[in-house]
């Protein structure tokens, strides 16, 4: 299987660390990552709201980049990036009038789509086509000690997935586990952040920020794991923003599922690019395992 | 607003257009509503929003303010026991406002999203930095965010330059193609 990677726009900035632990890990599996060229941005929610043609359109484009350039899927390590290709991909294979149109779109663009690259989560790819069990051969630094909560938000799973429930997503939960850590069940996992309203109704949008946090305090969490750039971004750059409204003095690190796999296999949190957070995972990780 | 074509078309056929949606499928459950994350927010519910497509109240539904602050999230379309995507409709309300010309009850959230878009057609990237000076530019509060973008760029999670895909107009083709311009 030759995977085509699609990094999104937010691997160059807002969640570099993503991007530098999602391919030092990769390395360290063994998993081969080469980036499709000339992708472009998905356009997430807002360009879903202003016109849905448009956004399976842009999608359409980067499975049709990935085709010519030979790779048997479309691997992504952003939920977003993943909803709007899976998107594309669910309505060409399964809705005729609209696989008409993306054809059109794609032929005056001068590309041809023909369906049959996958779309596929790295989360997916790294619990169940590389499968927990070679992982663990590979584990040297069990993260014993951790109780973290995996939070994975909407867009895993919603609307349509091709690994993980809408309702009770699970796929971190199982690797976490694998790794050593204690692994916390929180009601609000597949809860929203808030996306990228926290920059038009803030104050609302604190509120469901609060909330996650609230719960992964409540059940004892060290910290939340994530999937996703945004629901990175929004549990930890904005949890002072949380603290000063509500009120409270959560100080929760929120880390990438991809650098705790790394912990465990070894690498060092420079290399996972662990200092890039705003609320520092140090302390805990000193704590439980020496890391 | 344009009263004739409101004469002519009933407002659920108009959103069916839009979105595929058939909103009489709704039997007023409220599972929407009740698992909605941003409901505390909204002036109509999502049940009270379909049942006032339903009821043909096209001046409610065009000013209200629950489809901008919808945070798309999906719950309701994951949980409609008539498999109804709610949140296709909200998507579709934001559109109808926009043909119509009414005011959109929520600019700052208009602003947003045009930014967003202008963004994808001239650089076929976002570049998050010129994406929030621009929607701050725009009517998005300027200056709210500057301490945490510093300590952004401080840590390289804001960048100076961005990068570039689909160039020689790719981008703006695709847009032309799917309606030349937000609906």
């Amino acid at each position: 299987m030759r995977y085509g990677y699609m990094p999104g726009c937010s691997s160059h900035a807002s969640s570099v660390d993503y991007e530098a632990s999602t391919k030092a890990v990769a390395k360290a599996l063994g998993i081969d990552l080469v980036e499709i060229e000339d992708w472009n941005c998905c356009g997430t929610a807002p360009i879903s709201s202003v016109n849905p043609e448009m956004a399976v359109a842009l999608s359409a484009r980067n499975l049709a980049l990935a085709e010519e350039q030979g790779f048997d899927a479309v691997v992504t390590a952003c939920a977003a990036c993943f909803n709007m290709l899976y998107k594309a991909w669910d309505n060409f294979a399964n809705n005729p009038g609209m696989r008409k149109q993306l054809e059109e779109a794609m032929s005056d663009i001068g590309r041809t789509l023909k369906g049959k690259a996958e779309v596929r989560h790295l989360l997916d790819i790294i619990v169940n086509d590389y499968g927990l069990e070679k992982i663990e051969q590979l584990v040297t630094k069990k993260l014993t000690g951790l109780k973290v909560v995996p939070y994975y938000g909407c867009l895993l799973g919603r609307p349509k997935s091709n690994f993980e429930d809408a309702e009770e997503p699970n796929s971190m939960d199982g690797l976490l586990a694998m790794l050593g850590t204690e692994v916390l069940d929180s009601d609000f996992k597949a809860r929203c952040c808030g996306s990228s309203t926290i920059f038009t109704k803030r104050s609302y949008m604190l509120r469901l920020l609060h909330d996650i946090l609230e719960d992964a305090q409540r059940l004892g969490g060290d910290m939340i794991v994530v999937a996703c750039p945004l629901c990175q971004m929004n549990l930890d750059a904005y949890q002072t923003n949380v603290n000063s409204a509500y009120g409270t003095s959560f100080n929760i690190p929120v880390v990438y599922f991809t650098q705790l796999l790394g912990l465990a296999l070894g690498l060092s949190p420079q290399q996972l690019a662990m200092d890039k957070a705003f609320v520092s995972s140090q302390k805990v990780l000193n704590r439980v395992s020496n890391l | 607003m344009s009263a004739v074509k409101q004469e002519q078309k009933c407002l659920a056929h108009a959103i069916q257009e839009y979105c595929g949606c058939n909103v009489f499928v709704c039997y007023q459950c409220g599972r929407c509503s009740a698992g909605c994350p941003v409901a505390f927010a909204f002036d109509w519910q999502p049940r009270q929003l379909i049942r006032l497509i339903q009821l043909d109240r096209w001046a409610d539904v065009l000013a209200a303010h629950t489809p901008w602050l919808c945070a798309s999230c999906l719950t309701c379309a994951a949980r409609c026991p008539q498999g109804l995507d709610v949140a296709k409709v909200m998507d579709a309300i934001r559109m109808l406002v926009r043909q119509e010309g009414c005011p959109i009850p929520e600019p700052v959230v208009e602003a947003f999203h045009t930014t967003f878009l202008d963004m994808i057609r001239q650089r076929g990237r976002q570049h998050e930095l010129s994406l929030m000076a621009r929607f701050k530019l725009r009517g998005g509060g300027l200056g709210k965010d500057v301490p945490l973008g510093v300590r952004m760029l401080g840590k390289g999670k804001l960048r100076l330059s961005g990068q570039r895909a689909g160039q020689g107009g790719v981008l703006a083709r695709i847009f032309a193609q799917a309606g030349g311009k937000p609906k």
